[in-house]
Protein backbone atom coordinates (compact mmCIF):
# COMPACT_ATOMS: atom_id res chain seq x y z
CA UNK A 1 0.00 0.00 0.00
CA UNK A 2 1.67 3.28 -0.89
CA UNK A 3 1.92 6.06 1.31
CA UNK A 4 -0.08 8.18 -0.88
CA UNK A 5 -3.22 6.03 -0.48
CA UNK A 6 -2.24 5.66 3.02
CA UNK A 7 -2.61 9.79 3.63
CA UNK A 8 -5.74 9.72 1.11
CA UNK A 9 -7.80 7.63 3.55
CA UNK A 10 -6.12 9.91 7.05
CA UNK A 11 -7.86 12.48 4.53
CA UNK A 12 -11.12 10.53 4.80
CA UNK A 13 -11.34 10.28 8.23
CA UNK A 14 -10.64 13.79 8.77
CA UNK A 15 -13.66 15.00 6.30
CA UNK A 16 -15.81 12.49 8.10
CA UNK A 17 -15.31 14.10 11.51
CA UNK A 18 -15.92 17.88 10.45
CA UNK A 19 -18.89 16.75 8.64
CA UNK A 20 -20.23 14.79 11.82
CA UNK A 21 -20.09 18.17 13.82
CA UNK A 22 -21.33 20.76 11.43
CA UNK A 23 -24.47 19.44 10.00
CA UNK A 24 -27.47 18.23 12.34
CA UNK A 25 -29.28 17.19 8.95
CA UNK A 26 -27.02 14.19 8.75
CA UNK A 27 -27.85 12.66 11.64
CA UNK A 28 -29.18 9.42 9.52
CA UNK A 29 -25.59 9.08 8.35
CA UNK A 30 -22.65 7.03 10.23
CA UNK A 31 -21.39 7.61 13.52
CA UNK A 32 -19.20 5.05 15.26
CA UNK A 33 -15.88 4.36 14.62
CA UNK A 34 -15.93 1.30 12.52
CA UNK A 35 -17.26 3.73 9.75
CA UNK A 36 -14.14 5.26 9.98
CA UNK A 37 -12.43 2.51 9.94
CA UNK A 38 -14.19 1.58 7.37
CA UNK A 39 -13.69 4.93 5.52
CA UNK A 40 -9.92 4.46 5.97
CA UNK A 41 -10.11 1.13 4.38
CA UNK A 42 -12.04 2.20 1.66
CA UNK A 43 -10.29 4.95 1.16
CA UNK A 44 -7.09 2.61 -0.06
CA UNK A 45 -9.54 1.11 -2.96
CA UNK A 46 -10.06 4.32 -4.63
CA UNK A 47 -6.14 4.85 -4.74
CA UNK A 48 -6.05 1.01 -6.13
CA UNK A 49 -8.37 0.85 -8.14
CA UNK A 50 -7.15 3.80 -10.31
CA UNK A 51 -3.72 2.29 -11.10
CA UNK A 52 -5.45 -0.53 -13.19
CA UNK A 53 -7.51 1.94 -15.68
CA UNK A 54 -4.00 2.11 -17.82
CA UNK A 55 -3.47 -1.94 -18.15
CA UNK A 56 -6.83 -3.15 -18.32
CA UNK A 57 -7.37 -0.44 -21.46
CA UNK A 58 -4.57 -1.73 -22.97
CA UNK A 59 -5.57 -5.57 -22.86
CA UNK A 60 -8.90 -4.17 -24.33
CA UNK A 61 -7.59 -2.51 -26.93
CA UNK A 62 -5.23 -5.55 -27.39
CA UNK A 63 -8.02 -8.05 -26.99
CA UNK A 64 -9.74 -5.96 -29.81
CA UNK A 65 -6.48 -6.59 -32.28
CA UNK A 66 -6.28 -10.20 -31.22
CA UNK A 67 -9.71 -10.54 -32.60
CA UNK A 68 -9.16 -8.36 -35.88
CA UNK A 69 -6.54 -10.73 -36.63
CA UNK A 70 -8.28 -14.08 -35.94
CA UNK A 71 -10.82 -12.72 -37.97
CA UNK A 72 -8.72 -11.57 -40.84
CA UNK A 73 -6.80 -15.48 -40.23
CA UNK A 74 -10.27 -17.12 -40.77
CA UNK A 75 -10.93 -15.28 -43.86
CA UNK A 76 -7.82 -15.42 -45.24
CA UNK A 77 -8.26 -19.39 -45.36
CA UNK A 78 -11.63 -19.69 -46.55
CA UNK A 79 -11.12 -17.18 -48.96
CA UNK A 80 -8.24 -19.73 -50.37
CA UNK A 81 -10.42 -22.53 -49.90
CA UNK A 82 -12.58 -21.32 -51.91
CA UNK A 83 -10.00 -19.84 -54.53
CA UNK A 84 -9.39 -23.73 -54.79
CA UNK A 85 -12.96 -25.00 -54.96
CA UNK A 86 -13.60 -22.34 -57.94
CA UNK A 87 -10.21 -23.82 -60.12
CA UNK A 88 -11.30 -27.30 -59.51
CA UNK A 89 -14.67 -25.91 -60.60
CA UNK A 90 -13.38 -24.09 -63.81
CA UNK A 91 -11.05 -26.48 -64.75
CA UNK A 92 -12.14 -29.81 -64.08
CA UNK A 93 -15.27 -31.76 -64.80
CA UNK A 94 -16.20 -32.43 -61.30
CA UNK A 95 -19.77 -31.96 -60.68
CA UNK A 96 -20.93 -28.23 -60.37
CA UNK A 97 -24.84 -28.57 -58.88
CA UNK A 98 -27.30 -26.23 -57.44
CA UNK A 99 -28.05 -27.39 -53.65
CA UNK A 100 -30.95 -29.50 -53.94
CA UNK A 101 -33.97 -28.01 -53.06
CA UNK A 102 -32.29 -24.27 -53.51
CA UNK A 103 -32.54 -21.70 -56.34
CA UNK A 104 -36.23 -22.53 -57.17
CA UNK A 105 -39.00 -19.35 -56.85
CA UNK A 106 -40.16 -20.35 -53.20
CA UNK A 107 -36.89 -22.13 -52.10
CA UNK A 108 -35.22 -20.39 -48.85
CA UNK A 109 -31.62 -20.14 -50.45
CA UNK A 110 -29.65 -20.42 -53.82
CA UNK A 111 -27.01 -22.10 -53.48
CA UNK A 112 -24.34 -24.11 -55.17
CA UNK A 113 -22.53 -27.72 -54.68
CA UNK A 114 -19.28 -29.28 -56.01
CA UNK A 115 -18.87 -32.25 -55.64
CA UNK A 116 -14.86 -33.49 -54.74
CA UNK A 117 -14.16 -37.28 -54.15
CA UNK A 118 -17.91 -38.29 -54.17
CA UNK A 119 -18.32 -35.32 -50.94
CA UNK A 120 -20.42 -32.24 -51.97
CA UNK A 121 -19.62 -29.34 -50.46
CA UNK A 122 -21.03 -25.53 -51.21
CA UNK A 123 -19.37 -23.13 -53.70
CA UNK A 124 -18.26 -20.81 -51.86
CA UNK A 125 -18.08 -22.55 -48.75
CA UNK A 126 -19.28 -21.20 -45.27
CA UNK A 127 -16.63 -19.21 -43.22
CA UNK A 128 -14.53 -21.99 -41.14
CA UNK A 129 -13.91 -20.88 -38.00
CA UNK A 130 -17.14 -18.96 -37.30
CA UNK A 131 -17.16 -20.46 -33.78
CA UNK A 132 -13.46 -19.49 -32.90
CA UNK A 133 -14.40 -15.84 -33.94
CA UNK A 134 -17.61 -15.78 -32.02
CA UNK A 135 -15.53 -16.70 -29.06
CA UNK A 136 -13.10 -14.25 -29.48
CA UNK A 137 -15.45 -11.34 -30.13
CA UNK A 138 -16.63 -12.70 -26.35
CA UNK A 139 -13.55 -12.21 -25.28
CA UNK A 140 -13.10 -9.05 -26.56
CA UNK A 141 -16.31 -8.13 -25.17
CA UNK A 142 -14.95 -9.30 -21.74
CA UNK A 143 -11.97 -7.13 -21.64
CA UNK A 144 -14.04 -3.81 -23.35
CA UNK A 145 -16.61 -4.71 -20.30
CA UNK A 146 -13.60 -4.59 -17.96
CA UNK A 147 -12.20 -1.09 -19.12
CA UNK A 148 -15.89 -0.22 -18.71
CA UNK A 149 -16.29 -1.41 -15.18
CA UNK A 150 -12.81 0.11 -14.19
CA UNK A 151 -13.65 3.49 -15.81
CA UNK A 152 -17.40 3.79 -14.96
CA UNK A 153 -17.64 7.70 -13.88
CA UNK A 154 -20.50 6.72 -11.36
CA UNK A 155 -18.83 9.13 -8.57
CA UNK A 156 -17.90 12.10 -11.08
CA UNK A 157 -21.97 11.47 -12.33
CA UNK A 158 -22.81 11.53 -8.13
CA UNK A 159 -20.57 14.79 -7.54
CA UNK A 160 -22.64 16.34 -10.81
CA UNK A 161 -25.81 15.55 -9.36
CA UNK A 162 -25.05 16.72 -5.76
CA UNK A 163 -23.58 20.44 -7.54
CA UNK A 164 -27.18 20.40 -9.68
CA UNK A 165 -28.49 19.70 -6.15
CA UNK A 166 -27.20 23.38 -4.87
CA UNK A 167 -29.02 24.93 -8.22
CA UNK A 168 -32.19 23.85 -6.04
CA UNK A 169 -30.75 25.52 -3.33
CA UNK A 170 -30.68 28.91 -4.76
CA UNK A 171 -34.46 29.17 -5.72
CA UNK A 172 -35.00 27.07 -2.17
CA UNK A 173 -33.72 30.58 -0.63
CA UNK A 174 -36.28 32.54 -2.97
CA UNK A 175 -39.23 30.65 -1.80
CA UNK A 176 -38.43 31.45 1.65
CA UNK A 177 -38.14 34.75 0.38
CA UNK A 178 -41.73 35.23 -1.26
CA UNK A 179 -43.16 32.84 1.80
CA UNK A 180 -41.94 36.44 4.39
CA UNK A 181 -42.08 38.79 1.97
CA UNK A 182 -40.43 41.81 3.68
CA UNK A 183 -37.89 40.03 5.27
CA UNK A 184 -34.48 39.63 4.21
CA UNK A 185 -33.59 37.01 1.79
CA UNK A 186 -31.39 34.56 3.76
CA UNK A 187 -27.98 34.66 2.82
CA UNK A 188 -27.05 31.79 0.64
CA UNK A 189 -23.64 32.52 -1.46
CA UNK A 190 -23.34 29.61 -3.78
CA UNK A 191 -19.35 30.45 -4.04
CA UNK A 192 -19.00 30.34 -0.87
CA UNK A 193 -20.67 27.62 0.49
CA UNK A 194 -19.25 24.25 -0.25
CA UNK A 195 -21.79 21.95 1.08
CA UNK A 196 -19.78 19.36 3.43
CA UNK A 197 -22.77 17.39 3.26
CA UNK A 198 -22.38 16.87 -0.78
CA UNK A 199 -19.03 16.87 -0.71
CA UNK A 200 -18.92 13.97 1.94
CA UNK A 201 -21.43 12.47 0.97
CA UNK A 202 -19.44 12.54 -3.43
CA UNK A 203 -16.49 11.33 -1.63
CA UNK A 204 -18.07 8.58 0.49
CA UNK A 205 -19.74 7.16 -2.69
CA UNK A 206 -16.75 7.97 -4.40
CA UNK A 207 -14.69 5.10 -2.44
CA UNK A 208 -17.30 2.50 -2.18
CA UNK A 209 -17.40 3.05 -5.64
CA UNK A 210 -13.80 1.73 -5.84
CA UNK A 211 -14.31 -1.02 -3.93
CA UNK A 212 -17.04 -2.30 -5.89
CA UNK A 213 -15.05 -1.55 -9.06
CA UNK A 214 -12.16 -3.44 -7.68
CA UNK A 215 -14.12 -6.35 -6.27
CA UNK A 216 -15.65 -7.04 -9.51
CA UNK A 217 -12.35 -7.23 -11.64
CA UNK A 218 -11.03 -9.40 -9.33
CA UNK A 219 -14.35 -11.64 -9.49
CA UNK A 220 -14.53 -11.44 -12.81
CA UNK A 221 -10.57 -11.92 -13.97
CA UNK A 222 -10.59 -15.29 -11.31
CA UNK A 223 -13.86 -16.90 -13.21
CA UNK A 224 -12.16 -15.76 -16.51
CA UNK A 225 -9.08 -17.40 -15.80
CA UNK A 226 -9.51 -20.98 -17.10
CA UNK A 227 -11.30 -19.75 -19.85
CA UNK A 228 -8.59 -17.59 -21.47
CA UNK A 229 -5.79 -20.03 -20.79
CA UNK A 230 -8.29 -22.41 -22.74
CA UNK A 231 -8.88 -20.35 -25.58
CA UNK A 232 -5.65 -19.32 -25.63
CA UNK A 233 -4.79 -23.02 -26.67
CA UNK A 234 -7.14 -23.81 -29.22
CA UNK A 235 -6.43 -20.76 -30.85
CA UNK A 236 -2.89 -20.84 -30.97
CA UNK A 237 -3.17 -24.36 -32.82
CA UNK A 238 -6.03 -22.31 -34.90
CA UNK A 239 -4.34 -19.97 -36.26
CA UNK A 240 -0.80 -21.66 -36.66
CA UNK A 241 -2.73 -24.06 -38.82
CA UNK A 242 -5.01 -21.27 -40.34
CA UNK A 243 -1.63 -19.20 -41.26
CA UNK A 244 -1.21 -21.93 -43.67
CA UNK A 245 -3.15 -20.13 -46.40
CA UNK A 246 -1.52 -16.79 -47.02
CA UNK A 247 1.80 -18.89 -46.78
CA UNK A 248 0.92 -20.79 -49.58
CA UNK A 249 -0.40 -17.93 -51.59
CA UNK A 250 2.64 -16.11 -50.82
CA UNK A 251 4.97 -19.43 -51.15
CA UNK A 252 3.24 -19.59 -54.93
CA UNK A 253 4.24 -15.63 -55.73
CA UNK A 254 7.85 -16.53 -55.08
CA UNK A 255 7.29 -19.40 -56.87
CA UNK A 256 6.41 -18.13 -60.07
CA UNK A 257 8.69 -15.20 -59.60
CA UNK A 258 11.86 -17.27 -59.15
CA UNK A 259 10.48 -19.52 -62.36
CA UNK A 260 9.93 -16.32 -64.29
CA UNK A 261 13.63 -14.67 -63.60
CA UNK A 262 15.17 -18.60 -63.85
CA UNK A 263 13.91 -17.70 -67.56
CA UNK A 264 14.10 -14.44 -68.40
CA UNK A 265 17.24 -13.11 -65.87
CA UNK A 266 16.67 -9.52 -65.92
CA UNK A 267 17.19 -6.59 -63.33
CA UNK A 268 13.38 -6.43 -63.01
CA UNK A 269 12.61 -10.13 -62.94
CA UNK A 270 15.54 -10.33 -59.40
CA UNK A 271 13.63 -7.19 -58.42
CA UNK A 272 10.31 -8.57 -58.56
CA UNK A 273 11.72 -11.90 -56.97
CA UNK A 274 13.63 -10.19 -54.00
CA UNK A 275 10.18 -7.85 -53.32
CA UNK A 276 8.51 -11.46 -53.28
CA UNK A 277 10.87 -12.80 -50.62
CA UNK A 278 11.32 -9.97 -48.55
CA UNK A 279 7.26 -10.05 -48.27
CA UNK A 280 6.92 -13.84 -47.96
CA UNK A 281 9.88 -13.47 -44.99
CA UNK A 282 7.19 -10.89 -43.19
CA UNK A 283 4.75 -13.33 -43.07
CA UNK A 284 6.79 -16.37 -41.94
CA UNK A 285 7.97 -14.19 -39.06
CA UNK A 286 4.66 -13.61 -37.97
CA UNK A 287 3.63 -16.55 -35.71
CA UNK A 288 0.11 -15.79 -34.62
CA UNK A 289 0.20 -18.62 -32.06
CA UNK A 290 2.47 -16.21 -30.02
CA UNK A 291 0.02 -13.57 -29.72
CA UNK A 292 -2.44 -15.99 -28.00
CA UNK A 293 -0.13 -17.02 -25.70
CA UNK A 294 0.66 -13.44 -24.80
CA UNK A 295 -3.01 -12.80 -24.44
CA UNK A 296 -3.26 -15.76 -21.59
CA UNK A 297 0.20 -14.69 -19.69
CA UNK A 298 -1.34 -10.73 -19.67
CA UNK A 299 -4.58 -11.92 -18.43
CA UNK A 300 -2.81 -14.32 -15.70
CA UNK A 301 -0.98 -12.03 -14.51
CA UNK A 302 -3.44 -9.33 -14.24
CA UNK A 303 -5.86 -11.96 -12.07
CA UNK A 304 -2.16 -12.63 -10.51
CA UNK A 305 -1.71 -9.05 -9.14
CA UNK A 306 -5.73 -8.32 -8.61
CA UNK A 307 -5.64 -11.03 -6.16
CA UNK A 308 -1.88 -9.75 -4.64
CA UNK A 309 -0.20 -12.89 -6.14
CA UNK A 310 3.33 -12.86 -6.50
CA UNK A 311 2.98 -10.76 -9.26
CA UNK A 312 3.31 -6.81 -9.08
CA UNK A 313 1.39 -4.25 -11.22
CA UNK A 314 4.39 -3.39 -13.21
CA UNK A 315 4.96 -6.49 -14.02
CA UNK A 316 1.31 -7.26 -15.10
CA UNK A 317 1.51 -4.02 -17.25
CA UNK A 318 4.42 -4.90 -18.91
CA UNK A 319 3.21 -8.47 -19.85
CA UNK A 320 0.05 -6.53 -20.77
CA UNK A 321 2.18 -3.62 -23.52
CA UNK A 322 3.66 -7.06 -25.03
CA UNK A 323 0.51 -8.28 -25.87
CA UNK A 324 -0.80 -5.39 -26.94
CA UNK A 325 2.65 -4.77 -29.42
CA UNK A 326 2.33 -8.22 -31.13
CA UNK A 327 -1.44 -8.20 -31.10
CA UNK A 328 -1.14 -4.86 -33.23
CA UNK A 329 1.54 -6.32 -35.27
CA UNK A 330 -0.53 -9.23 -36.21
CA UNK A 331 -3.87 -6.94 -37.02
CA UNK A 332 -1.59 -5.81 -39.67
CA UNK A 333 -0.09 -8.47 -40.97
CA UNK A 334 -3.19 -10.49 -41.11
CA UNK A 335 -5.58 -7.63 -42.86
CA UNK A 336 -2.76 -7.83 -45.52
CA UNK A 337 -3.34 -11.48 -46.02
CA UNK A 338 -7.28 -10.27 -46.76
CA UNK A 339 -5.38 -8.29 -49.80
CA UNK A 340 -3.49 -10.79 -50.75
CA UNK A 341 -6.07 -13.63 -50.69
CA UNK A 342 -8.56 -11.15 -52.28
CA UNK A 343 -6.01 -10.10 -55.62
CA UNK A 344 -5.34 -14.19 -56.01
CA UNK A 345 -9.02 -14.57 -55.76
CA UNK B 1 -11.83 -29.00 -15.97
CA UNK B 2 -11.77 -27.90 -19.91
CA UNK B 3 -10.93 -30.94 -22.21
CA UNK B 4 -8.45 -30.20 -24.74
CA UNK B 5 -7.92 -33.86 -25.98
CA UNK B 6 -9.85 -33.74 -29.46
CA UNK B 7 -7.89 -30.47 -30.48
CA UNK B 8 -4.63 -31.84 -29.80
CA UNK B 9 -5.41 -34.96 -31.46
CA UNK B 10 -6.84 -32.76 -34.56
CA UNK B 11 -3.68 -30.27 -34.40
CA UNK B 12 -1.17 -33.29 -34.16
CA UNK B 13 -2.68 -35.17 -36.81
CA UNK B 14 -2.38 -31.96 -39.37
CA UNK B 15 0.89 -31.29 -38.39
CA UNK B 16 2.34 -34.71 -38.84
CA UNK B 17 0.22 -34.35 -42.85
CA UNK B 18 2.21 -30.79 -42.89
CA UNK B 19 5.41 -32.23 -41.89
CA UNK B 20 5.51 -35.36 -44.13
CA UNK B 21 4.25 -32.82 -47.53
CA UNK B 22 6.78 -30.50 -46.30
CA UNK B 23 9.66 -33.15 -46.38
CA UNK B 24 8.70 -33.63 -50.32
CA UNK B 25 8.56 -30.24 -51.27
CA UNK B 26 12.44 -30.33 -49.65
CA UNK B 27 13.59 -32.99 -52.03
CA UNK B 28 11.15 -31.69 -55.12
CA UNK B 29 13.00 -28.46 -54.31
CA UNK B 30 16.48 -30.00 -53.78
CA UNK B 31 16.12 -31.54 -57.30
CA UNK B 32 15.39 -28.42 -59.65
CA UNK B 33 18.21 -26.58 -58.13
CA UNK B 34 20.59 -30.27 -58.84
CA UNK B 35 18.78 -29.73 -62.03
CA UNK B 36 20.10 -26.22 -62.45
CA UNK B 37 23.18 -26.52 -60.95
CA UNK B 38 24.63 -29.10 -63.07
CA UNK B 39 23.68 -27.35 -66.48
CA UNK B 40 25.47 -24.31 -65.15
CA UNK B 41 28.06 -26.54 -63.98
CA UNK B 42 28.70 -28.10 -67.49
CA UNK B 43 28.62 -24.27 -69.10
CA UNK B 44 25.55 -25.13 -71.04
CA UNK B 45 21.92 -24.27 -71.27
CA UNK B 46 18.88 -26.37 -69.55
CA UNK B 47 18.14 -28.91 -72.30
CA UNK B 48 14.54 -29.96 -73.33
CA UNK B 49 13.80 -32.69 -70.92
CA UNK B 50 15.57 -30.74 -67.76
CA UNK B 51 12.90 -28.10 -68.64
CA UNK B 52 10.26 -30.34 -68.30
CA UNK B 53 11.30 -31.97 -65.35
CA UNK B 54 11.52 -28.54 -64.15
CA UNK B 55 8.15 -27.94 -65.09
CA UNK B 56 7.11 -30.87 -63.68
CA UNK B 57 8.50 -29.83 -60.07
CA UNK B 58 6.81 -26.89 -60.46
CA UNK B 59 3.37 -28.17 -60.85
CA UNK B 60 3.93 -30.78 -58.44
CA UNK B 61 4.78 -27.97 -55.27
CA UNK B 62 1.70 -26.03 -56.60
CA UNK B 63 0.20 -29.25 -56.21
CA UNK B 64 1.58 -29.97 -52.68
CA UNK B 65 0.70 -26.10 -52.05
CA UNK B 66 -2.88 -26.75 -52.45
CA UNK B 67 -2.82 -29.83 -50.47
CA UNK B 68 -1.57 -27.30 -47.51
CA UNK B 69 -4.72 -25.03 -47.90
CA UNK B 70 -7.73 -27.90 -48.32
CA UNK B 71 -5.66 -29.93 -45.19
CA UNK B 72 -5.66 -26.34 -43.50
CA UNK B 73 -8.71 -25.68 -43.83
CA UNK B 74 -10.23 -29.05 -42.56
CA UNK B 75 -8.38 -28.62 -39.60
CA UNK B 76 -9.27 -25.50 -38.66
CA UNK B 77 -12.89 -26.87 -39.54
CA UNK B 78 -12.71 -29.62 -37.23
CA UNK B 79 -11.07 -27.26 -34.30
CA UNK B 80 -14.13 -25.09 -34.87
CA UNK B 81 -16.69 -27.76 -34.83
CA UNK B 82 -15.09 -29.24 -31.61
CA UNK B 83 -17.19 -29.31 -28.69
CA UNK B 84 -14.43 -27.28 -26.45
CA UNK B 85 -15.12 -24.33 -28.50
CA UNK B 86 -18.75 -24.19 -27.70
CA UNK B 87 -18.26 -24.84 -24.00
CA UNK B 88 -15.51 -22.15 -23.72
CA UNK B 89 -17.71 -19.96 -25.82
CA UNK B 90 -20.76 -20.47 -23.41
CA UNK B 91 -18.56 -19.83 -20.18
CA UNK B 92 -16.94 -16.50 -21.87
CA UNK B 93 -21.06 -15.34 -22.38
CA UNK B 94 -21.48 -16.11 -18.62
CA UNK B 95 -18.84 -14.63 -17.23
CA UNK B 96 -20.11 -11.00 -19.22
CA UNK B 97 -23.48 -11.20 -17.74
CA UNK B 98 -21.99 -11.53 -14.25
CA UNK B 99 -19.74 -7.96 -15.38
CA UNK B 100 -22.84 -6.60 -16.91
CA UNK B 101 -24.47 -7.05 -13.38
CA UNK B 102 -21.42 -4.99 -12.05
CA UNK B 103 -22.13 -2.55 -14.31
CA UNK B 104 -25.16 -2.35 -13.63
CA UNK B 105 -24.99 -2.06 -9.80
CA UNK B 106 -22.79 1.10 -10.23
CA UNK B 107 -25.50 2.75 -12.33
CA UNK B 108 -28.15 1.56 -9.26
CA UNK B 109 -25.86 2.97 -6.76
CA UNK B 110 -25.72 6.27 -8.59
CA UNK B 111 -28.96 7.06 -8.53
CA UNK B 112 -29.35 5.59 -5.16
CA UNK B 113 -26.54 7.96 -3.86
CA UNK B 114 -27.84 11.15 -6.05
CA UNK B 115 -31.25 11.53 -4.23
CA UNK B 116 -29.18 10.59 -0.99
CA UNK B 117 -27.19 13.66 -1.49
CA UNK B 118 -29.71 15.85 -2.59
CA UNK B 119 -31.87 14.92 0.36
CA UNK B 120 -28.82 15.54 2.74
CA UNK B 121 -28.25 18.77 1.23
CA UNK B 122 -31.81 20.26 0.87
CA UNK B 123 -32.73 19.17 4.44
CA UNK B 124 -29.46 21.41 5.51
CA UNK B 125 -29.87 24.07 3.82
CA UNK B 126 -33.70 24.32 4.37
CA UNK B 127 -32.71 24.19 8.02
CA UNK B 128 -29.85 26.96 7.63
CA UNK B 129 -32.26 29.49 5.18
CA UNK B 130 -35.26 28.64 7.98
CA UNK B 131 -32.92 29.87 10.87
CA UNK B 132 -31.79 32.34 8.77
CA UNK B 133 -35.66 33.98 8.32
CA UNK B 134 -36.17 33.29 12.01
CA UNK B 135 -33.31 35.44 13.13
CA UNK B 136 -34.18 37.88 10.68
CA UNK B 137 -37.81 38.02 12.04
CA UNK B 138 -37.31 38.25 15.31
Amino acid sequence: MSHKCLMHGFRTVLIWDSSFREEAGVRFLLRNHSALLVALVVGTAACSVTSYEQPVNTFAEASRDADTALKALNRSVTDAYTGLLKQRAAGTNAPVEFKPGDCLVKSDSCRLEITLEGQPQLLPPPPVAGNMVALMESIAAYADNLAALVGADTADEVTTHVNAALGSIESLAATIQEANPGGKKPAVNLSEFKTPVGDAVSWLVGQYVASVKIDGLRRATSEAQPVIAGASQVFQKASERAAIAPKEQMANRVQEAFETFQTHRTAANLDALLLSTEQFNQVLTARPADVFQRMNEAHQALANTLQRKDVTLAEASAMIEQYAREARKLAQIAKSFIDLSSKEG
Amino acid sequence: MLDLSRVNQIDAAAQEAENAIHDLQIELQAEGRLIRRQAFDAGRPLSAAEKVRLQEIGTAMRDLNNALIELSFVTVQQIDNSETVVVLKDRVNQINQNLSGSLDKLRKLEKFAATAARVADVLAQVAQGLAAVAVAVA
